[in-house]
């Protein structure tokens, strides 16, 4: 479908695609069904392990996922009962533990930076450079000095890309190798281990 | 570990704890005073907001939003920034936002609430603004709907079939996309419109990447990419170009002082490193 | 309207499986090609050497990236990777822990493990709790600072495809003092690796990793395969940049997806 503009090839390609992505979805009541087999057990058995109160905590998210699911059920994702429900549980939540990564991200600056040879150099004064341009008032003071703007937009648009479009186009190859060795059969990690032993030509 | 003797080391040595209390302070003073920081829009910023007002008049602008409870600080900005654009821009755009997940439809009215944004007079929902629900399946999500716009999306997010909605009358394929523009913190979706939209439409495209995922809309940039908005500070500079104040610009102002502070805290760590090693020669 | 689009893609695919298809006839003659040493992959067995001496666990969290889209390849590449290294926290006698937040992975990452610590002959030493789950990128974090406060790992190994969570990882391990290796395909935190771990595998090493320790010819081939095809893309991109600064710029129209 990429590649041949024959209607009929598109047509097909189009509603395989549709479909494809109906089965992505479906992906996740096997995550669930892979959920209930982990912590119903620990529930049951009031298990300690891994670590003390397991099974509180198993209790704990298996209670909280009925929860969501019955009301994204019956009321439904888009009613006022889930949203509240995802708005006051679910994005605090998340919104601080991302917040936290602010706090080490501080912690490992202070820790990681250090000059001891050139190419540490070499990365370190283009990244200070660029903690400057990356906010509206460190853009402002950077354009106190003459050339300052004008080198960080040389490092963010030529230098920066340079590297990174090395990366994509390495990364692009080790992925598409990788798939390849998966559906010639030769990539066998995935796999259970008597499939694994099967020779494969 | 033996004790910290000289100064250096004993600044090398300070309990991370202290960093962050100093850190959380920089961050909260100016999100509690509107203090006008002198800022300058960079050129990615400078090209978005051109590209967006070249667009031919009536051109459909499709806004996909990733925004979620882990990046709303990053993308909200932006997202605010950009509606009000498109939205006041003289070309008469019509602005059909979508969303990558299921919380998306929650957060885009947070952002609006939070950031006083609204239809400017004179624009209607329908004719010049429609909201549609969210896609699932990633890129194969992204390529339905390239190809076929009402397969994915028949109606809008409130029910109302596609065909009643004048925005949408003509938005049938990638092609009569005037540009799309995503709000993500996904170098996932980045990679997903570049093949789906640009590759095989020519879409040009405009992003509003969160954080990190920068690094990853750079390299089109800008050929595939036409303009950009350097996440949060980004937004926080779109808004101060298009003239409002908002909860954008009290968050520019809290980024501003963490990268400041950032800065001085790396100089610190580096000036402490060298006088540490020297002092052990 | 032409019947083929994306011609230089298609020129491209057709090339790649030309090569592959020659690749395995140089498996099929016993070729040996030689891959480089990837010094984050040696420094796996002298990390669970200093964990055996500390008796404290191996930790080898997964990275976020979701199973079933592009970064599936990085997601395939960590499981060679944890049965490998399965393979020598069994020889040494330690225990591995693994993490993840995906559920449909949890079954693949303990067959991964069952299947190394049962050939090694130490089938006791792995059970299914030891593969933690989470339920999202942030719950990831929490819960790998709750593993590191009451399990103290003294390796952290975090070869895959991470996500923003790879910063926070690197931290709490940093914290700790555990032995840090780490890598991933996704370009914007590869260098969060770089900086913090002791050993970071850059952007596709996690790839020629899987290749490395896998004891099929087969897969060790593309790595050349791969190699062949990075030239013939170089070897592009240099005659398109010279032809493009002379001024022949209709080569763009060619090269143009």
């Amino acid at each position: 479908m990429t590649f041949l503009t024959d209607p009929a090839v598109r047509y097909w390609g189009g509603v395989i695609t549709s479909w494809s992505s109906l089965a992505s979805t479906t992906a996740t009541f096997v995550g669930t069904i892979v959920l209930l087999k982990y912590h119903l057990p620990r529930i049951k058995n009031k298990s300690e392990k891994p670590i003390k109160h397991q099974w509180f905590y198993s209790l704990l998210t298996m209670s909280i996922m009925a929860v969501f699911v019955v009301t994204g059920l019956i009321y439904g994702m888009t009613s006022s009962t889930y949203q509240w429900l995802y708005q006051s549980w679910y994005s605090p939540i998340t919104g601080l533990l991302n917040a936290v990564s602010a706090f080490f991200a501080v912690s490992a600056i202070y820790r990681a930076f250090r000059i001891r040879t050139l190419e540490s150099a070499m990365l370190v004064i283009p990244a200070l450079i660029i903690l400057l341009y990356d906010s509206p008032l460190g853009a402002g003071m950077l354009s106190i000095f003459p050339g300052m703007t004008q080198l960080a937009e040389y490092i963010f648009t030529y230098t920066g890309p340079s590297a990174f479009r090395g990366f994509i186009l390495a990364c692009a190859c080790g992925t598409m190798i990788l798939s390849i060795r998966t559906i010639f059969g030769k990539e066998k990690g995935f796999l259970p281990a008597e499939e694994a032993s099967v020779p494969t030509g | 570990m033996s004790e910290p003797k000289t100064i250096w080391e004993k600044m090398q040595s300070v309990p991370s704890v202290y960093l962050q209390a100093i850190l959380l302070l920089t961050i909260v003073v100016p999100l509690l005073t509107m203090v006008s920081f002198p800022s300058a829009p960079t050129t990615p910023t400078k090209r978005y907001y051109d590209f967006v007002m070249s667009l031919p008049e009536g051109s459909v602008v499709i806004f996909d939003s990733q925004m979620g409870g882990f990046n709303y600080g990053d993308c909200a900005p932006g997202c605010a920034a950009t509606m009000r654009l498109v939205l006041s821009a003289p070309n008469k755009l019509k602005l059909i936002v979508l969303f990558e997940s299921s919380d998306g439809p929650m957060f885009w009215d947070i952002m609006k609430k939070d950031f006083g944004v609204g239809l400017p007079p004179g624009k209607k929902y329908g004719d010049d603004y429609v909201e549609l629900l969210w896609y699932t399946g990633g890129e194969r999500g992204v390529a339905a709907f390239c190809s076929n716009f009402r397969s994915i999306f028949p109606e809008d997010r409130y029910g109302t079939p596609a065909d009643k909605l004048p925005a949408m009358k003509n938005v049938l394929s990638a092609k009569d996309f005037g540009v799309v523009i995503a709000s993500t913190s996904l170098t996932s979706l980045v990679d997903d419109y570049m093949r789906q939209a640009y590759a095989r439409y020519g879409t040009p495209l405009l992003f509003d990447p969160a954080g990190m995922t920068v690094m990853s809309v750079i390299p089109y940039y800008p050929f595939a990419v036409k303009g950009y908005l350097l996440g949060l500070s980004g937004g926080a500079q779109l808004e101060a170009m298009l003239g409002s104040t908002s909860l954008g610009t009290k968050m520019g102002n809290a980024f501003s002082m963490m990268s400041l502070y950032s800065f001085v805290l790396a100089i610190i760590g580096i000036v402490t490193g060298y006088m540490v090693k020297r002092g052990r020669r | 309207m032409p019947l083929v689009v994306n011609l230089m893609a298609l020129v491209m695919l057709i090339a790649l499986c030309v090569i592959m298809i020659y690749g395995s006839t140089l498996a099929r003659k016993g070729r040996v090609v030689y891959i480089r040493r990837i010094p984050g992959l040696d420094a796996i067995e002298e990390a669970v050497s200093s964990a055996v001496e500390a008796g404290r666990p191996v930790y080898y969290p997964e990275g976020a990236a979701g199973f079933g889209d592009a970064w599936t390849g990085g997601k395939m590449a960590a499981l060679s990777l944890i049965n490998y290294t399965a393979g020598i926290c069994a020889e040494k006698g330690c225990k591995l822990l693994g993490g993840t937040i995906s559920s449909p992975y949890i079954p693949l990452m303990d067959d991964a493990m069952r299947q190394a610590y049962t050939a090694h002959g130490r089938p006791e030493l792995h059970d299914i709790s030891d593969i933690r789950w989470f339920p999202g990128q942030m719950a990831y974090i929490a819960g790998t600072d709750t593993i590191f406060r009451y399990e103290k790992p003294a390796v952290q190994i975090m070869i895959g495809s991470w996500w923003a969570e790879a910063l926070s990882f690197c931290e709490i391990g940093a914290r700790s003092g555990a032995i840090q290796i780490g890598g991933t395909d996704y370009r914007p935190y590869m260098p969060y690796f770089i900086a913090i771990c002791d050993y970071a595998l850059i952007g596709e090493e996690i790839f020629i990793a899987s290749a490395y320790v896998s004891k099929d010819l087969s897969v060790r081939i593309t790595v050349l395969i791969e190699d062949i095809y990075k030239w013939i893309m170089i070897g592009f991109t240099v005659i398109g940049a010279i032809l493009v600064i002379s001024g022949y710029r209709q080569i763009l129209g060619w090269f143009s997806l």
